[in-house]
């Protein structure tokens, strides 16, 4: 039956830890879940569960898939790209959006059953965010299939909206649904994606506090600016090789380097990114050694691309091991605060500046 | 040319060739190589075909099949004894090893198929000049395990010369030089056939790896050619050292039609050959165009994989051409760095 391998695909999906928590949470199984011996093989082990679900609900259940599937995503969310986009209000009255799940669900379901006849809904609150999959099958009559679900993820109470996997015919409506449903006006893709849901939200949602300021966000601030007292110093570890013979000569400038770093991105872990994107749309400048184009006109097309598990770190240390000339220029050292991946960069000219104007 | 015996001078060339005109018996055996101070480019360089000589007909050239495929490229030292004629004996015999191979034990990288039949023929439309010897194609089929279904070709391989290097080394009659193999095939069935090649022919086979300076040449030399259909962006992607933890790689990708504005700039169109300044002029203004905008020093970085409108080459020696029209030009200097590589052996 169809049921039986969408189970197991997505059963497929978790590793052998993390079968018994999920599927205690998912709570399908009741009693029978304690009948499973999960020391046995994986395969096994999914044959059980799937037969135990049967046994529970012969004519199965409607939101079984939808929730067992979420719960999964949940622990592999790394496994996705996500992308960002923010709600927009005109008035300055606060949105009168749902921060309980079965509030959000009902006026989910009402919004999305106007434009979509068959579809699979369940929310879940997970970690402070209302997690939601959305799964629209396209005829009337076939069944809604796993690889078109859409997943999504709202922080009650703010304007971030965080979306995965959204196919393009059922972008705008799930879309209006959600500007309907948390009483917004309109929404906007602010071009911020990455894999790791949490720094999204870090990202998005506190925008105004990282580099530097994130010291004051996470409290690690001296706590008593105005005592006076002796700071214990910090002993930071120098170089490991303790020689006396030896002398840095450059130890000066390193510090320097150092400090500007730190003063740009802060103490604390940055948030992860997996990709930053420029799109370089000025003149060119490598006229030094290619004096022909010192008369060449218009920009100069090309795109830039910076790669790694985490990008913001890694311009950090290229800054320290000196393969970058510190200070970094604001578009890239600022990444952090600007709650995107993928920047235009163009010559300040009269025509761009209305543009610029209107971003900032 | 500082180094220079007094007998290669004779024979030296006063052009600012690569190597000078030695043969491979006064090649120097230091471990360091003179970079080159510029390339052929474009052309025939100097054996040019005679009128009367037939051209192959464009008919017959199967280059076509070559483009749109990923291969894997390989340097072959000269082969001995390689007889043109006995292309059968060679089938069998070939055929013969994968056989007596499988049934060894050591058996062939798809389970579901088993190596059947190896065959030698002639790659009409790859020679670039009288003096290079014919393409070889080696094709293997195989047939599935099940005994149903037809046989379908599981490993494709040509080793072909194209316009060698008129300073090449000088080799005797009895040996052919073909010095590129480009693969397509499984891991464990190119094993197989390269160990029966260096066994039956007395070569040497070994993977062909570019450093970052010979794939930095092919951008700069090619970054200019934009073929009127399908033109791509160009694109260098480098990998950052390991110690910039976090960030692995950085790409930059150019506009193909105002790659081809900077290339015209610095090139000198009266000049066959592609010098070593333009190069550093290609390359060195992109990267302070880059420098400018980020800070950042991609000199230090390591050019990993090169895209061009006609071919896109990695570090590791895998290629995939583009364009049918420019295969020649891509094998003309892949043939030319093969010949570098093997001499500094």
């Amino acid at each position: 039956m169809m049921e039986r391998e969408i189970f197991r695909k997505i059963l497929g999906r978790l590793r052998k830890d993390e079968l018994r928590p999920v599927l205690q949470e998912w709570g399908h199984l009741g009693k029978r879940l304690h009948e499973i011996d999960f020391s046995h093989s994986k395969h096994s082990v999914h044959s059980y569960v799937v037969k135990g679900f049967m046994k529970n609900y012969p004519n199965g259940h409607p939101d079984a898939v939808g929730k067992l599937d979420l719960l999964c995503l949940q622990k592999h969310s790394a496994k996705r790209t996500w992308a960002v986009y923010h709600l927009k209000k005109g008035q300055d009255s606060p949105p009168n959006d749902a921060a309980d799940p079965k509030e959000f669900e009902q006026r989910l379901r009402r919004e999305l059953g106007v434009d979509f006849k068959k579809m699979e809904l369940c929310v879940l609150q997970h970690e402070k965010a209302l997690w939601v999959r959305i799964c629209i099958s396209k005829g009337s009559k076939t069944k809604p299939m796993l690889k078109n679900a859409t997943y999504c993820v709202h922080f009650p109470h703010t304007p971030v909206l965080i979306v995965t996997n959204m196919k393009a015919a059922t972008a705008e409506s799930i879309k209006q649904a959600f500007v309907n449903v948390l009483d917004y006006d309109d929404i906007q893709d602010i071009r911020l994606t990455g894999r790791c849901v949490k720094s999204l939200a870090q990202l998005s949602l506190n925008k105004y506090s990282q580099g530097s300021f994130s010291q004051y966000r996470l409290n690690q601030v001296d706590l008593q600016p105005l005592s006076h007292g002796k700071k214990r110093k910090r002993t930071e570890s120098e170089e490991s090789i303790t020689d006396p013979r030896i002398v840095f000569v450059n130890q000066k400038e390193k510090k320097q380097r150092l400090e500007i770093l730190n003063d740009t991105f802060g103490p604390n872990p940055q948030p992860t990114l997996e990709k930053i994107e420029y799109k370089l749309e000025t003149k060119f400048h490598g006229n030094h050694y290619a004096p022909g184009m010192r008369n060449h006109t218009g920009p100069f097309h090309c795109r830039v691309k910076f790669e790694g598990t985490s990008v913001i770190e890694g311009i950090k240390n290229l800054g320290k091991t000196e393969l970058a000339v510190v200070p970094l220029p604001d578009h890239l050292a600022k990444v952090h605060s600007l709650a995107k991946n993928h920047f235009v960069l163009q010559d300040k000219t009269k025509a761009n500046k209305s543009v610029q104007d209107s971003q900032t | 040319m500082a180094e220079c015996t007094p007998l290669s001078q004779i024979t030296n060339t006063t052009s600012s060739t690569g190597r000078g005109g030695r043969s491979w018996t006064q090649r120097q055996h230091t471990p360091y190589t003179r970079t080159p101070r510029s390339r052929r480019l474009t052309g025939q360089g100097k054996t040019v075909p005679l009128a009367r000589t037939p051209q192959a007909p464009r008919t017959l050239s199967r280059i076509k099949e070559l483009v749109n495929k990923t291969w894997r490229l390989y340097k072959v030292t000269p082969l001995y004894k390689f007889d043109l004629g006995s292309l059968r004996k060679y089938s069998r015999l070939l055929s013969a090893h994968l056989d007596a191979e499988y049934r060894k034990g050591i058996a062939v990288g798809v389970e579901s198929e088993v190596a059947d039949s190896a065959r030698f023929s002639l790659f009409k439309g790859l020679k670039g000049a009288s003096g290079d010897s014919d393409a070889i194609e080696i094709t293997v089929k195989a047939k599935p395990k099940s005994g149903q279904g037809e046989s379908k070709v599981v490993l494709s391989a040509i080793l072909c010369s194209v316009q060698l290097p008129d300073d090449a080394f000088l080799f005797p009659e009895s040996f052919t030089f073909l010095p590129v193999m480009m693969v397509k095939g499984g891991v464990g069935l190119t094993k197989q056939i390269v160990s029966w090649l260096e066994h039956q022919f007395d070569c040497h086979i070994t993977h062909m790896s570019f450093s970052p300076y010979d794939l930095s040449w092919m951008v700069a030399m090619w970054g200019g050619c934009v073929p009127e259909t399908n033109s791509k962006p160009v694109e260098m992607m480098y990998t950052v050292p390991k110690e910039v933890e976090g960030l692995s790689r950085i790409t930059m990708t150019i506009d193909a039609k105002v790659c081809k504005e900077l290339w015209d700039s610095i090139r000198d169109p009266t000049n066959n050959r592609f010098t070593e300044e333009e190069e550093a002029a290609f390359i060195k203004s992109l990267e302070s165009h880059f420098f400018y905008h980020f800070k950042v020093k991609l000199t230090a970085m390591y050019l990993n994989r090169v895209v061009t409108s006609i071919a896109v080459v990695d570090s590791s020696g895998r290629i995939k051409f583009y364009s049918d029209d420019h295969v020649h030009r891509v094998l003309r200097h892949i043939t030319e760095v093969a010949v570098e590589q093997i001499q500094q052996k």
